[in-house]
């Protein structure tokens, strides 16, 4: 049996990135205490923390507030849900303006006033640069919030029908955290490495970290899930020849003497979902107790640059009102001892035809890239699924051949493993679901957007079953979308 | 090709819940052109042992992949193994290891939450408010903003080996702490805590700590200047009035009272000579700027940059006025001590009309090279009209060696160099020495281990923190007589003194220390005496 630590808090938040950490402040700020627990390093996990700086469009003035709301409508092809993206743009100044207070500076004119820049997609100059990572996560460390870095949550623990906390490993002290919590953020970000490489920015432009366990988290807790077909692929520059050969230091300054010849190509890979799970106003998701902001969110149906400011307004909405919550319920000891105890099993299985982690995760992630990413149509949704299907069979026989607990990386890969085939399979289901073209979803067989598909597919769990369902969008609920 | 080429690789191994102590473990992996450190490791990770490591971003973003590449730090994810055969992969220095390749990045992090590098400011504004601020503080903080918080620097820099290894003797942490947490706090015109900083800076990360000796700046995937921000931050503490320390403010005194930097003990170099030495059918023509350390010290090497010019035809003027180029004042961040002695000896040198500058000084070099344009065309509004060299890369780089006369005598001896890292990574001649050392006869050379890392005598540092410069000396010493050679050469007079009195202390000074223009000119000399 492993050590477990037990703590408690008022507010958990699961992730790292730019809404965790909001959510993480603005519940601090409320009065609750707060735990966050990042898989990656604070400040420098999830996409926001592995982009240079952030590039975060907010209207600035009154004015730019509508035309902001027609863009984003306009860029979502109507799919975005109109009462959230009401709050995004009415929200937005305020939270960047935060950010300058925070430690940042945007970037000024000659005289001194403030310059937003223009970017694709966008009517307006309207997009705040640069900002920093490390520079809110330095206002966790100044609010005194308990941070977890390189740690893993392995589920979310539900008492009866609410989220009262969740199950993590520490990779660094190798002991298991179980989080008593009234209150439970998701703000893991996307899925990006599902179609990823491990050792190159191949395929995806999402750091390793990025497995979709969110979706897997919530969609096990029986939360909602929206528009998981969609994700957008981005050109990613990719540099070369930078800092090159190190072997003596004489190498290394015929490097320098080099520095001039970095070059750099653009090469498409997936880069943000636009999808996730379904939340309120409040970031309030149809669980008790869960919430969600960020990339692992849906329903703003953002891009990537936009996302930014949807993680700092529905992060701080999401922080306040998990503040609020309150529940006496306690960790079920039952459900400890079993996750406990299926971690443990996923750690110690001995299979008789052992597979190493990586080779499922690469099976299934080069499957991704190959039948869903760039291209995809009705045959190659089938062979995807055929080959989740199977890669699911063989999970079983996973075998993490370092069995001890101290920063076991395989032990976490193994694990991840589970939550991207879950992940997978949302967005191949909901890829076949959808026999359509539209907006960054495109199928080669079928060409062209069809009103018939105006809405959303919804996936949750039903009694142990991926339930997928397509709701229209009603004509009362056009009007709204209008633009 | 038919044939596979092979990497082989040794990894530090250490995993604490079963390993009694660290082991270092070889693996074999096919080499492919273009193949990145991540990638070997990874491949390991896969077909070997699942060895711990760490990466996130693959793109040089993250700074979470920094390892040590054979003796190096480098991000694993952007380094390219850029040939088969042999290469040692260890887990970053200066860190406490948590497994493997894993180190234990907490304390790091504990340190900068203490030095504070939020915005402190009283007022909150409504709305967007006007800053208007130097280009040159708001380039700074922008790039210094994008710091990859990747620890290579710290685990470069000697100083912070000292602090981690020997906290007692200095709190230093690492150049990560001054040029992330505070420079841009320093560069930011809203920050309010600038005099809190000011102390922080002085006493909890000790500033003067650091030798500038800039293999920061060479491992930084940043490419920041961090030696020269480090000078500027110190400037900020002398402008506060809490620096520099007691050892730089003599040297500063001195300055500002003769003109030199050290006390007059026997008859200086430039008394000894006349101003101009002429040559029959000179080739070049030079100013000889004679430093303070060589005039006042170590004439004997002004006699050999003399005598090395003189064989080689070039006419020699030494203007009689020159004064320290104020190096010692500009480290210790006393700019503008340092800035006086910029224009005064700019004035002197333009004088003549000649245009190059030859030095056996790199302190005084890097200090003309980098502070003096700077300075002079704050004031002036243009550069020095003057183009300076270290004397051996102008024997090599200008007079060419080719041209260069090489009627030498023979000297018996097994040596190896010591690579100053003001003229090394400073002014960029590490070349040129080596190849004077490989065409005097009867030099055997050999190269030594870490032949690039400083002696512990720059920055001021071994005239303000003394048992830190002994510590870092120490470590030179170690390798010059683990080298097993009979002299060792250098081309720095602080170099000099410094690895002098190490070897003296530590080995009884078992191992010659060599001035190398000073060798030459003794190569030169006994051509004549055969």
């Amino acid at each position: 049996m492993m050590k477990i630590k037990r703590i408690e808090t008022d507010v958990l938040v699961i992730g790292g990135g730019a809404a965790g950490m909001r959510a993480a402040i603005a519940a601090n700020d409320a009065g609750a205490k707060v735990v966050l627990l990042d898989k990656g390093l604070v400040g420098r996990s999830g996409m926001s923390g592995t982009l240079p700086y952030w590039n975060i469009p907010a209207p600035v003035i009154p004015e730019d507030e509508e035309k902001y709301f027609k863009d984003l409508m306009r860029n979502s092809c109507g799919l975005a849900d109109p009462k959230l993206l009401r709050i995004l743009v009415a929200e937005g100044k305020a939270r960047v303006l935060e950010l300058e207070e925070y430690g940042n500076i945007f970037i000024r004119d000659s005289i001194g006033d403030i310059s937003p820049a223009h970017a694709e997609g966008h009517s307006e100059a309207r997009v705040f640069t640069p900002a920093y990572s490390w520079i809110m996560a330095m206002q966790l460390f100044k609010r005194g919030i308990t941070v977890y870095d390189e740690t893993f949550v392995t589920s979310l623990v539900k008492s009866g029908n609410r989220v009262v906390g969740a199950i993590a490993i520490n990779l660094k002290e190798a002991e298991l955290l179980a989080v008593k919590a009234k209150a439970t953020i998701l703000a893991t970000g996307g899925a990006g490495h599902v179609f990823g490489m491990d050792t190159r920015l191949w395929q995806s432009t999402n750091p390793v970290e990025l497995t979709g366990d969110g979706y897997a988290l919530a969609y096990n807790a029986g939360a909602e899930l929206i528009d998981m077909e969609f994700s957008q692929i981005a050109l990613e520059p990719q540099y070369s020849g930078h800092r090159g050969q190190t072997f003596t230091s004489t190498a290394l300054a015929l490097a320098r003497a080099l520095r001039s010849s970095t070059t750099f190509q653009e090469t498409p890979s997936v880069h943000h979902i636009l999808g996730g799970v379904v939340i309120d106003e409040n970031g309030r998701t149809n669980v008790l107790g869960l919430y969600a902001c960020g990339e692992v969110a849906g329903g703003l149906h953002l891009k990537a640059t936009d996302q930014f400011i949807g993680c700092l307004v529905f992060g701080k909405r999401a922080g306040e009102a998990a503040a609020k919550e309150s529940s006496e319920k306690d960790l079920p000891i039952e459900e400890i001892k079993k996750e406990a105890d299926r971690v443990l099993s996923v750690l110690n299985n001995n299979p008789k035809e052992p597979l190493p982690p990586y080779i499922l995760r690469r099976k299934l992630m080069n499957t991704m890239w190959e039948k869903v990413g760039l291209v995809k149509n009705e045959e190659s949704l089938m062979e995807a699924l055929r080959v989740i299907e199977e890669v699911k069979s063989l999970l079983p026989r996973m075998h993490v051949r370092d069995k001890t607990k101290l920063f076991n990386k395989e032990w976490i890969e193994a694990l991840e493993t589970y939550n991207m085939v879950i992940v997978a399979e949302m967005i191949v289901k909901a890829s076949l679901l959808r026999k359509e073209s539209r907006g960054v979803f495109r199928r080669t067989d079928y060409l062209r957007t069809n009103d018939k598909y105006f809405g959303h597919v919804y996936i949750k769990k039903v009694e142990d079953q991926m339930a997928l369902e397509f709701r229209a969008i009603t004509r009362e609920e056009i009007v709204e979308r209008a633009v | 090709m038919s044939e596979e080429q092979k990497l082989t690789v040794k990894v530090f191994r250490y995993n604490p819940e079963v390993d009694e102590k660290p082991y270092y473990a070889t693996y074999e992996v096919p080499w492919r052109e273009g193949m990145t450190v991540l990638e070997v490791l990874r491949y390991i990770y896969e077909n070997y042992e699942p060895i711990a490591f760490r990466f996130h971003c693959r793109s040089g973003v993250c700074g979470a992949c920094g390892v040590m590449l054979n003796g190096q730090p480098v991000l694993a994810c952007r380094t390219y193994v850029d040939k088969p055969g042999e290469i040692v992969i260890e887990p970053l220095k200066n860190f406490n290891v948590i497994k493997d390749l894993v180190i234990d990045r907490r304390p790091a992090l504990e340190q900068t939450i203490k030095l504070e590098p939020w915005l402190i400011r009283s007022q909150k504004p409504s709305d967007f408010e006007k800053i208007v601020w130097p280009l040159e503080e708001r380039e700074k903080f922008y790039l210094l903003a994008t710091c990859r918080e990747c620890y290579l620097c710290r685990a470069a820099c000697p100083a912070a080996e000292v602090g981690f290894r020997k906290p007692e003797l200095t709190k230093y942490p690492g150049p990560k702490f001054y040029i992330r947490d505070l420079a841009t706090r320093f560069f930011d015109p809203r920050d309010e805590a600038k005099d809190l900083r000011v102390v922080k800076l002085k006493d909890d990360i000790d500033a003067y700590a650091c030798t500038t000796c800039r293999k920061c700046w060479e491992v930084c995937p940043r490419e920041f200047e961090i030696p020269e921000i480090i000078e500027e931050l110190r400037n900020f503490i002398a402008k506060a009035g809490l620096g520099p320390l007691e050892g730089h403010k003599v040297f500063a005194n001195f300055i500002t009272k003769t003109g030199r930097a050290v006390e007059r003990q026997t008859t200086p170099l430039i008394e000894q000579v006349p101003e101009v030495i002429d040559v029959p059918n000179p080739v070049d023509e030079v100013l000889f700027f004679t430093g303070c350390l060589i005039d006042y010290r170590l004439q004997k090497v002004g006699f050999g940059i003399i005598e090395a010019l003189k064989r080689n035809n070039v006419r020699i003027i030494i203007p009689k006025d020159q004064q320290c180029c104020g190096s010692p004042a500009i480290r210790s961040g006393l700019f503008d001590v340092g800035r006086a002695q910029a224009l005064k000896n700019t004035e002197i040198f333009e004088r003549y009309g000649v245009e190059k500058v030859i030095m056996g000084c790199p302190g005084c070099l890097l200090t003309w090279k980098i502070n003096f344009p700077r300075f002079v065309s704050e004031a002036r509004g243009y550069p020095p009209r003057l183009e300076v060299y270290e004397i051996t890369e102008y024997l090599v780089n200008v007079l060419g060696l080719d041209r260069l006369n090489k009627n030498f005598g023979r000297i018996d001896m097994t040596v190896t160099y010591h690579d100053s890292c003001h003229l090394r990574r400073g002014c960029g001649v590490w070349r040129e020495p080596r190849e004077l050392i490989n065409i005097i006869p009867g030099l055997k050379f050999k190269e030594m281990n870490e032949y690039d890392v400083c002696c512990g005598s720059g920055g001021g540092v071994r005239a303000g923190r003394r048992p830190v410069s002994v510590e870092i000396g120490k470590r030179k010493a170690d390798n010059i007589i683990a080298a097993n050679v009979e002299g060792v050469i250098m081309e720095c007079p602080f170099c000099y003194i410094q690895i002098r009195d190490m070897l003296q202390q530590f080995y009884g000074g078992k191992v010659k220390v060599l001035y190398l223009i000073d060798l030459i000119a003794e190569a030169y000399r006994r051509a004549e005496s055969k």
